[in-house]
């Protein structure tokens, strides 16, 4: 009891320095070549593109700040409550316990935190996940330097995971939307319904991939593209990981 | 080596009579009886696990760990590699045919990335890459049974593919034969690989991967065993004099295929493309492809350092591709004498001619018909393998020198296409042509002869060049007048 009323005070007085915003953008839609085709939307190569409408979207990914209080809140969410069938073994594993983080952490995104976790923290907000559809469109930017993102991610994905930086810390995009690559990987409403086979490679049916590249992505030299989906495509929806991390997004209405 | 290579037939024949090369004689392999547990020992190279004595089958468990990490890649030079085992190659893992394999791939949760394994001696669709697909901080396990005997490549077949595998996700196994292989001094596990940097070869620092380089097959390194000089001076791979080796050799690409040799040695058996079924003999340089292998085995004989090369040989010169065997022992003069004596050498009749050297005189052309008969042996030797003999060309790509306009209508301008080459569009007899001329290093009398040739046949203009109008309208390669 006396632990956590101290905790709420460092969460309260630890807000006014508080560094990633809890911000919602407005995004205008519009319209965009998604990297591969939604699971039986089509076997059109290339892949025709997508209608996005506007949306709101979260600033900065999601921090151990923002968690923090809303497990304050939450209590089912807590490490030590959370159902095995919600989040695996490494839910919130760099807090030191269900309240508790070093301060520097706070601001930075959270991490090691499942899809269902994720889903709930937005719920709670009335808020929702991003659809893949959006998060890739705000990313693809209107294709606002695209050549120099694509080497700043390929950059970022080929090197092991380090200390990861504050929220709020690069600069905006065209959208106003930071860290959307260069520190974690992020969860979307629906992550796994792309059509990104396990085995890259697959050759069986025309709507998979074939040879060594892809008959399905709309630019097979778009490594990095590559690495989000393949990413995506290897979790399900209890899996943490140390670099993987959210934000929320709600519909404009 | 008699023995050695009396073991080898017998091994060869004792194979042969149990009928290995029917098509579906894996099929008993899927029957035989799995007796007791073990757990693999894989070993980092150069290294290579013991040969395996069991007389059955059995369940074998492997864990890989996939790790990334950073390490050099050349000296001063360095690069995230992406591993199975925490080095490039990854780790040797050594099954017995028949055998039932437990295959575990844990990824770190300190990885970046999502990774699998496709392993060349699996069957079964994706090769295993499906079943084990891994999100970081995940371990997934999938089970195979060993049917067919070889030396086989594995590698990561997460998309990007290329990339994964261009980090150095690939390595070995081996599928040992029931019998077993003859037993030999030394077994030694060596990987070819390409590297794409996005510094130039030599480039001090971290260097980040290259699409661009990797989509264009341009690799900054091409190494063996995931760095240069992995395998040099107090690395290098050692036995001594009389000893047989054995090398398990590997290409895990992604792109090029190697031409594997051994400087001054003789491979004395190779398994072309890790086929332990087929051996054959005397082998000076074993094509390994990406994606495949090869054992060879050979015995030393003469002491000394011996380089291993990818025999395409700027690659191993300016890119990486080169490691040492060292063997140590008395010297064996007999076999190899070494240099005995250095003398100077005098071609026969040289010393007379020494003072007075003058140009080799060439024949020159009194007569326009003499032009025309000198000037059909340059165009032969030439010209023809583009213009071809007839004068026609090829539709497309070389234009036809038989009544061209392109060449009629201008002689200065014939001269100078020849010996200033020529390049980019043309147009000749209403066809467009877009390809590259060398400039021709021809003599003045050369040139007046080949062009008289060629004005004198095929229905062109007749006329005659002489080696002094060539002269006058020589041009230096590439500034042509015809653009
Ligand atoms: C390696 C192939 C090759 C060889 C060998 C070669 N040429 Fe050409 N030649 C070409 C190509 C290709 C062009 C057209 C270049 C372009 O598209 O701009 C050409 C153009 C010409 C032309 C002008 C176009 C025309 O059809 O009238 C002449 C004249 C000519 N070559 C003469 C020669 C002579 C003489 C030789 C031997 C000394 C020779 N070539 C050897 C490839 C060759
Ligand atoms: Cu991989």
């Amino acid at each position: 009891m006396i632990k956590q009323a101290v905790l709420s005070v460092i969460v309260s007085a630890a807000s006014l320095v508080a560094m990633g915003s809890d911000d919602l953008v407005a995004i205008p839609g519009g319209s965009y070549v998604p990297f591969y085709p939604q699971k039986g939307t089509t076997t059109k190569t290339p892949v025709p593109p997508t209608l996005v409408e506007s949306f709101l979207l979260d600033r900065d990914p999601v921090t151990n700040r923002r968690y923090l209080e809303f497990v304050f809140q939450h209590t089912e969410w807590r490490r030590s409550s959370i159902k095995r069938i919600f989040a695996d073994s490494g839910y919130l594993q760099h807090w030191n316990n269900d309240l508790s983080i070093l301060p520097e952490d706070l601001d930075k995104p959270v991490v090691n935190i499942s899809w269902f976790a994720a889903e709930a923290f937005c719920e709670a907000k009335q808020e929702r996940l991003p659809m893949t559809d959006e998060w890739e469109y705000v990313l693809e930017d209107l294709g606002r330097g695209k050549a120099s993102r694509m080497q700043q991610v390929l950059q970022w994905y080929s090197i092991p995971n380090r200390e990861l930086p504050q929220a709020g810390n690069s600069p905006p995009n065209g959208f106003g939307i930071r860290d959307m690559v260069g520190a974690i990987w992020e969860w979307t409403e629906d992550f796994n319904s792309f059509m990104a086979s396990p085995d890259s490679r697959d050759s069986g049916q025309r709507n998979m991939f074939c040879g060594g590249g892809s008959l399905n992505a709309s630019d097979p030299t778009d490594y990095a593209s590559f690495m989000r989906y393949s990413f995506r495509s290897s979790l399900q929806g209890d899996f943490t990981g140390r670099n993987l991390g959210f934000r929320c997004a709600k519909d404009l209405k | 080596m008699k023995t050695f290579k009396a073991l080898l037939t017998l091994g060869l024949l004792l194979t042969a009579n149990t009928g290995y090369c029917d098509i579906g004689s894996q099929d008993k392999n899927v029957r035989e009886k799995i007796i007791g547990q073990e757990t693999a020992v894989l070993t980092d190279a150069p290294a290579v696990p013991p040969p395996i004595t069991r007389k059955h089958a059995t369940k074998v468990i492997v864990n890989l760990e996939v790790k990334e990490v950073e390490g050099r890649l050349a000296d001063g030079v360095q690069y995230t590699f992406w591993t199975f085992g925490g080095k490039v190659p990854g780790k040797f893992i050594r099954i017995r045919e028949g055998d039932q394999v437990e295959f575990h791939l844990n990824n770190h949760p300190d990885n970046k990335m999502p990774h699998n394994i496709d392993l060349h001696a699996v069957i079964g669709p994706g090769g295993g890459a499906a079943a084990s697909l891994t999100a970081p901080g995940h371990s997934s396990h999938f089970s195979f049974k060993a049917l067919n005997p070889g030396l086989y490549v594995y590698h990561c077949a997460t998309a990007p593919v290329a990339m994964h595998v261009a980090n150095g996700m690939y390595g070995l196994i081996l599928v040992e034969p029931k019998e077993g292989l003859p037993k030999v001094d030394h077994e030694y596990y060596v990987m070819q690989g390409d590297f794409y940097t996005q510094g130039k070869n030599g480039e001090q620092g971290l260097q980040p991967f290259s699409m661009v380089k990797a989509i264009d097959e341009k690799p900054e390194y091409v190494v063996f065993n995931g760095a240069a000089g992995s395998l040099v001076a107090d690395n290098a791979l050692q036995a001594k004099k009389g000893e047989t080796i054995r090398l398990f050799v590997g290409d895990g690409g992604p792109n090029l295929t190697s031409s594997f040799h051994v400087i001054g040695e003789i491979f004395d058996n190779v398994y072309p493309e890790g086929n332990t079924n087929t051996v054959t003999h005397n082998v000076q340089t074993t094509f390994i492809p990406a994606g495949g292998a090869a054992i060879v085995e050979f015995k030393t004989h003469v002491p000394g350092t011996y380089i291993l090369v990818d025999h395409s040989l700027t690659r191993a010169f300016n890119k990486g591709a080169l490691a040492q065997l060292k063997v140590s022992g008395d010297e064996e003069k007999l076999i190899y004498s070494g240099k005995i004596t250095d003398d100077v050498y005098l071609p026969e009749g040289t010393g007379m001619r020494n003072a007075e050297q003058t140009k080799v005189a060439q024949p020159s052309a009194a007569t326009k018909q003499e032009r025309i008969k000198l000037g059909e042996v340059v165009y032969n030797t030439n010209c023809a393998a583009c213009h071809q003999l007839t004068g026609l060309g090829v539709p497309q790509a070389f234009p036809p020198l038989a009544k061209s306009d392109f060449l009629n209508a201008d002689k200065v301008r014939a001269i100078k296409t020849v010996t200033g080459g020529l390049q980019g569009n043309l147009t000749v007899n209403g066809e467009t042509f877009n390809g590259v001329m060398p400039a021709w290093s021809l003599s003045d009398e050369e040139i007046a002869n080949v062009l008289t040739y060629v004005y004198s046949n095929w229905g062109n203009s007749q006329q005659e060049v002489t080696p002094d109008e060539v002269r006058r309208h020589r041009v230096t390669p590439g500034k042509n007048g015809s653009e």
